[in-house]
């Protein structure tokens, strides 16, 4: 006790130290040489949806090589029409379905489209006539997310140029991230964007691409039905006109605003070190703002766990204080304050727990209803998602609170591609909001079904009744009649991801998985799934050292998988490439299970045995009298455990036996089965494999174990239950005869 | 006569004929037993030699839920149509039974007898299920106006909408007036039925004409003793939700030989107290019957043709009283 109050106080000391010198401090770019500068205009008509721009792009060739030409991405085209990829790729049935109910009046108004009206380099040609629509991943001539602009001459290694781009923006009535509803407008892939290129090294990386090795190129795919961004750091210095009574928000820091004679104002966002800008407008928001004080929300005891955890001085997790604004929707002024909390909560833990959260401003959105653009991140802007009357023991707006802030840690900060390797940004922040979710909160009360039943009705027969006042308003005992259960983070994905395990492998592009449901799968939760058992396997202290670590050496830069599996056998100390195989590189399900439990008694002899030079017959019932006369009984337990999935992994066998005796067997696990056999005076009662359930992708918990006795209590229970519901709903039922 | 002289009279009458209360009671608690059935056999046979089932007896483990599904593809949507297809037979069965339950009712000092009760089961069976399948369709027309209708018109029209207090209290308004109109549709039916069981030979398009008339006419007070018996019904299940303390009995039992002793006594003890509230639901419902019988004669003159026709079944077989 007395050792730790001095570690708490050397901590305290250290940190009190540290604090003040990092806090309020502004921005401070890390990046020496950006590859992108856009200083750009924008002037928004909320009467036509449209956004007028124009910008200067300052872009680096930070390669040895000649380029010859520039991508675009010009992602709003994906919504111009039903023909682009994005409108056509996978479950095109439930998409058009989708974009029959995505209505507008007049109808035209909710496509969107992006025109780059005018290419040219600054001081230089003018590049329009040049330019072409291309079609990296598939053959869609009528695509039009991809733009090429032809140069007059390769920029040269190291050199850059400098272009001048004129853009019309049509935001879509919004069906995916981007668009608007009526006056709310949430900006977002809404200018032409420059693709990333990359070197022949940086592309070599790449396994299985033997056409990588020659020579660099443009990596900018066409915008997928599923698929998210990729796009180098860079510099946004925008300056965006929308009439007066507009409330904005944006990626960065407003650092000035001015009135117009034309009754609009005109604001200026800048921010260094990110990869992309959106930014949202509604005559609506209720906008509030508050501070994260890190010396306020991190208390000394945490600096302490955590630093010990990771074992790291409490200085290097000091935190940076960060502005955080939130746009909200008038009805929802009473969900403000769970809002903060969550924004808080997850600038907090993610910046102990993976480096400091190095901007100054975070910007929370909370999305008009119906308008599709929830749950999205932006670098330093997030939208969430909340209900006016929200449940107590729901995780809604914290659940997409955290997650889409965590996304400012991997998708903003470590900048994978993620059209290529989606899962190393949603997997890695999957596995992390529930990390936060179930370190700050209890656990999420779950709704199973309407009234204990799975009941299936005819569409027409759905009763219209809002899901969310009925979803755990504490004080109300709904529990009788809704099944509220305590969701375990851990392990809450598994029945989203049992049902499309055996569709894809994790390692896999994008748009290439079987449909978007696989594409979810494996992008979010298996992956969550996936780093929760090799949390299991490596320990929580090593899981988390290794995180940091990958975060913290991949900022600013753009890995691949294989960065994070090195990281994560270097942080160890172990070679992981077999866990690696069967669970990021294989679809193989894993279900280990005790099969039998056979207890016999053990006998002594019975048969002939030669004894004394002679055959000596030794029969069963005097055996069996002997036995039961014995006040030394012994017992043959034999227990079976199977591995009965394709998955291989090291697993525990716990045995208890019947006087309380326990014993943990080790098992590789890489045949199909394997057998204990114990003599003792006790028999096995139970057997569990993998107690402690490490293997959280395991397919059937409850053949884990077995006892050797049946127990029903849990069946009559349940049925006791049932029957009262069941009659409930006769009698309802009776109403209508 | 007032409505809550009609309903008194109505409360009085149940207590009467609770031999009826207990055929209603009975005949579907056999089907709820039966319908149940699967959910016993179906954990005990996936987990009843598994550890898990100790975390299932203390509530309903999502892991637990996810194996079931998972193993069990399909088994729980068929079950749910099992489910389905037994509520929508309760729908004639309890039309049936309301035949010998409203019978009762003609004299409700007669002794009980079971022969007795599905004589007159019997007897208007046909008629009240024509009016069961006349209420069905106007149940179908309401749901077509007032769900489906008024349901995709609020949905187009608000898909604009960014409030979503706005709309929640829109779509609630929507969702009450179907509840409304429901009621009322099952107020003219109940009306009918008494009608087709007091005055013998009406047939059932006419009884529920008549009945419609009936409650448009009668309106505040008609609407007064069905509603009244029916949440007192409901109040009971509310009090059943306030007072069954389940954590008590998701813990109780817990490890060793007193908890798996215990056990079976909790459960029975869970079970007596389910069917203490299902059968107090069901004095209600015939509790609202016999009200809405009260009233009906009460605004007639005369008494009941039929009691005056009517064989006196029971005393002349010499039947127990119940």
């Amino acid at each position: 006790m007395r050792k730790h109050l001095i570690i708490f106080a050397v901590l305290l000391l250290a940190v009190g130290t540290a604090g003040p010198m990092l806090r309020g401090q502004a921005y401070k770019s890390q990046i020496a040489n950006p590859i992108v500068r856009y200083k750009m205009t924008a002037r928004l008509d909320p009467a036509t949806k449209t956004v007028k721009g124009h910008y200067t792009l300052t872009w680096w060739n930070h390669t040895q090589e000649s380029i010859p030409d520039l991508y675009f991405h010009l992602y709003l085209n994906a919504f111009k029409n039903m023909d682009s990829t994005f409108m056509r790729e996978r479950d095109i049935s439930r998409r058009r379905q989708r974009v029959e109910e995505w209505t507008a009046e007049p109808e035209e108004q909710k496509w969107g489209w992006v025109d780059v009206n005018k290419v040219q380099i600054v001081g230089g040609p003018d590049l329009t006539p040049s330019k072409t629509f291309v079609h990296p991943d598939d053959d869609n001539a009528a695509d039009q997310t991809v733009l090429r602009v032809e140069l007059p001459e390769p920029i040269a290694p190291l050199g850059t140029i400098e272009l001048a781009v004129d853009f019309t923006s049509k935001l879509p009535r919004a069906l995916a991230r981007t668009g608007y509803v009526g006056d709310y407008f949430l900006v977002a892939q809404w200018f032409p964007k420059i693709g990333v290129y990359e070197r022949a090294a940086e592309r070599s990386r790449k396994a299985g691409r033997p056409d990588a090795f020659a020579q660099g190129a443009w990596n900018c795919h066409q915008f997928h039905a599923d698929t998210e961004f990729f796009a180098d750091f860079g510099v946004y210095d925008v300056e965006l006109n929308v009439p007066s009574r507009f409330v904005i928000g944006a990626t960065g820091v407003l650092r000035g605003e001015r009135r117009n004679s034309d009754g609009t104002i005109t604001y200026n966002f800048f921010q260094e070190d990110v990869h992309d800008f959106a930014w949202t407008a509604s005559p609506h928001f209720l906008k509030l703002t508050r501070k994260f004080d890190w010396g306020k929300e991190v208390r000394a005891d945490e600096l302490v766990t955590w630093s010990k955890v990771l074992d790291l001085p409490a200085q290097e997790l000091a935190l940076s204080d960060v502005s955080v604004t939130l746009l909200l929707q008038p009805d929802h002024r009473n969900v403000a304050d769970r809002y903060f909390r969550a924004a808080f909560d997850a600038i907090k833990y993610y910046g102990l727990w993976y480096g400091d959260y190095p901007y100054d401003t975070l910007t929370v959105v909370d999305p008009a209803r119906n308008s599709n653009t929830g749950g999205m991140e932006y670098p330093t802007f997030i939208t969430g998602g909340a209900y006016f009357w929200p449940g107590d023991r729901s995780f809604t707006p914290e659940g997409v609170t955290v997650h889409e802030f965590g996304h400012q840690f991997w998708y903003g900060l470590v900048a994978n591609n993620e059209f290529e390797n989606a899962w190393l940004d949603e997997g890695l922040n999957t596995y992390s909001t529930g990390k936060v979710l179930e370190t700050a909160y209890p656990p999420e009360c779950s709704y199973q079904s309407f009234f204990g039943a799975p009941v299936q009705l005819h569409p027409w027969l759905q009763v219209r009744v809002p899901p969310f006042p009925f979803a755990g308003v504490r004080g109300i005992p709904m529990g009788a009649y809704f099944s509220c259960d305590d969701v375990l983070q851990r392990t809450e994905r598994r029945p989203v991801y049992l049902w499309q395990a055996k569709d894809d492998a994790i390692l896999r592009n994008g748009w290439e998985y079987l449909d978007g449901a696989s594409y979810s799968v494996n992008s979010y939760d298996r992956v969550a799934l996936t780093l929760r058992t090799l949390e299991s396997y490596l320990g929580e202290a090593v899981m988390a050292r290794a995180m940091r670590t990958y975060h913290l050496r991949w900022r600013y830069r753009h890995p691949i998988p294989q960065d994070f599996f090195d990281v994560i056998n270097e942080v160890s100390g172990r070679d992981m490439n077999w866990f690696f195989e069967q669970f990021f590189r294989s679809s193989n399900l894993a279900d280990y299970a005790v099969t039998s439990i056979t207890v016999d008694p053990v006998e002594g002899k019975i048969g002939i045995y030669d004894e004394g030079g002679k055959k000596v017959p030794h029969l069963e019932k005097p055996a069996e009298e002997a036995f039961e006369k014995s006040k030394d009984k012994q017992y043959r337990s034999t227990v079976v455990v199977r591995r009965l999935g394709e998955a291989k992994a090291p697993v525990d066998v716990l045995l208890h036996f019947e006087n309380g005796e326990t014993v943990r067997e080790e098992w590789d696990g890489r045949y199909r089965w394997t057998r204990f056999v114990y003599e003792r005076a006790s028999k096995v009662a139970s057997a569990e494999v993998d107690p402690e359930r490490k293997l959280a992708l395991e397919a059937n918990f409850t053949n884990n174990s077995r006892t050797s006795e049946r127990d029903n209590r849990a069946a009559a229970k349940w049925y006791v239950r049932w029957i009262f519901w069941l009659e409930n709903l006769f009698f309802a039922a009776g109403f209508f005869s | 006569m007032t409505s809550g002289a009609a309903i008194k009279e109505g409360l009085k009458s149940a207590r009467k004929i609770r031999s009826a209360v207990w055929v209603l009671f009975f005949a579907n608690l056999g089907l709820a037993a039966l319908a149940a059935l699967p959910i016993y056999r179906g954990i005990l046979g996936f987990t009843g030699h598994s550890l898990i089932s100790r975390e299932l007896a203390r509530g309903l483990p999502l892991d637990w839920l996810t194996d079931f599904a998972f193993d069990s593809p399909g088994s729980l949507d068929r079950y749910a149509e099992f489910i389905a297809l037994l509520g929508l037979i309760t729908i004639p069965v309890n039309t049936l039974l309301a035949g010998g339950v409203l019978a009762r009712l003609r004299d409700p000092e007669q002794a009980f007898s079971l022969n007795g009760f599905f004589r007159d089961v019997a007897r208007y069976a046909w008629r009240l299920l024509r009016l069961m399948f006349i209420g069905l369709i106007f149940y179908w027309l309401v749901f077509r106006v007032f769900n489906q209708g008024l349901g995709n018109l609020i949905n187009s029209r608000t898909g604009d909408w960014q409030s979503d207090r706005t709309v929640f209290w829109v779509r609630l308004g929507a969702g009450i007036l179907l509840l409304l109109f429901l009621g009322f549709v099952s107020l003219i039916v109940d009306y009918a039925r008494v009608r087709i069981v007091r005055e013998d030979g009406t047939s059932a398009a006419w009884a529920f004409l008549a009945s419609l008339g009936f409650c448009l006419r009668h309106f505040p007070a008609a609407v007064t003793v069905y509603v009244v018996p029916m949440l007192a019904g409901f109040a009971l299940l509310g009090v059943y939700w306030l007072l069954v303390p389940w954590q008590a009995i998701n813990t109780t039992g817990g490890e060793g030989a007193w908890g798996l002793q215990r056990e079976p006594l909790v459960v029975a003890l869970l079970f007596i107290g389910q069917q203490v509230v299902m059968f107090g639901r069901y004095w209600f419902r015939v509790a609202a019957w016999a009200g809405e019988w009260s009233y009906y004669s009460g605004t007639r003159r005369g008494p009941s043709p039929a009691a005056e026709s009517a064989p006196p079944a029971a005393k002349a077989e010499g039947q127990v009283a119940a």
